[in-house]
């Protein structure tokens, strides 16, 4: 959001968000969101998924 | 010249949620070219315990020269019991204040992969993407006269006012159309102006500038029939602009319609778009440090 809305950059916005759409095909949740068949993972984890689909 | 993102990792998960966050900015700007600085500063209790205080100067002049913010989350069990006036909250309160942040923006989204997460059926919501923009700083929130006086014959009334100036609604006007411009070019002004006066004024304001903007489709709905609409097909919506009440209210609805709120971010922009941003989720001091805390709100 802040790269779309605040500095006008929204290739940069649209390729985190395709990260975190990619993370989620995978198959990667966080406790919260975690549901039957799907990988659970933590904090960091999280975050180093998304910096590896970005 | 780069841009210059401010961090303010907060208490509870904030630092976790934050670090993660701050991977994928320093990423792009490593590998892709992104053009901006990173700093960090203290707020809420973390600069209590550091300062006193919840709202360092240091932190606000930093804020001020900040063209975007990045918060993680504030307050925990430690300093609860605080005086009011230097909780860890007061200092988001004076981070909006000092910055004049007038437009809520609260984006309600949910990736289909996700959509067993909701109450309603994945039909009805798998795919969700509205963008809820609330005027933050004036309305019936912030109007004068307010308070509780006694009547003759000593029975007690409340009264609070809303109120609206031209200026105000066309601002907070344009932040919706501009974010229409950018997305699916459709805007839903939300108001009460069939029985309310300042609602009727809303509608005509809203009305008038979003004819600066042909391309975007504007239409106009009671508050009422929108709390309707958004539970029985959210899916109709774009961008959804209302006063500070009424967006209070259908923002949280409009949340939860997607069930995971460690999904979604929301920013407060001023009139030059600098903004603050933060996931909409709090600081969970229940599950802080255990590495277990969703970072993808904070990402996003």
């Amino acid at each position: 959001m802040i790269l779309r809305y605040s500095l006008d950059e929204p290739a940069m916005a649209g390729r985190i968000e395709a990260a975190v759409e990619r993370v989620l095909d995978d198959g990667l949740r966080t406790p919260d969101i975690h549901s039957a068949g799907m990988t659970e993972v933590g904090c960091e984890a999280m975050g180093d998924a998304v910096v590896a689909a970005l | 010249m780069s841009k210059k993102i401010l961090v303010l990792p907060g208490d509870g998960i904030g630092p976790e949620i934050v670090h993660e966050a701050v991977k994928v900015v320093a990423r792009l700007r490593d590998e892709y070219g992104l053009d901006v600085d990173l700093d960090e500063a203290l707020v809420g209790g973390a600069a209590i315990d550091a300062t006193g205080g919840p709202l360092p100067e240091v932190t606000l002049e930093m804020a001020h020269e900040a063209d975007a913010i990045l918060l993680g989350a504030v307050g925990g069990y430690k300093w609860e019991g605080l005086d009011i006036s230097i909780r860890p909250e007061k200092g988001l309160l004076g981070l909006r204040a000092g910055l004049d942040m007038f437009a809520n923006l609260r984006p309600a989204i949910l990736y289909p992969q996700l959509a067993g997460a909701s109450s309603l059926k994945p039909e009805v919501v798998a795919g969700l993407d509205i963008m809820i923009v609330r005027e933050l700083t004036g309305g019936i929130y912030f109007g004068q006269p307010r308070g509780i006086r006694e009547l003759e014959g000593g029975e007690r009334q409340g009264f609070n006012t809303l109120v609206y100036a031209e200026s105000e609604i066309e601002r907070i006007g344009r932040v919706a159309l501009d974010i229409a411009m950018k997305r699916g070019r459709r805007v839903c002004s939300v108001d009460k102006a069939n029985v309310l006066e300042c609602t009727e004024l809303w509608r005509e304001v809203v009305g008038r500038v979003a004819g600066d903007y042909p391309k975007v489709e504007l239409s106009h709905m009671y508050v009422d029939n929108a709390a309707m609409q958004l539970v029985k097909w959210p899916k109709q919506f774009d961008v959804m602009v209302t006063t500070n009440m009424f967006g209070d209210i259908l923002s949280d609805c409009a949340s939860m319609l997607t069930g995971s709120i460690g999904m979604l971010p929301s920013a407060s922009l001023d009139a030059h778009g600098k903004g603050m941003y933060e996931p909409i989720h709090g600081s969970a001091p229940d599950i802080a440090g255990q590495g277990i805390a969703n970072p993808l709100a904070t990402i996003l």
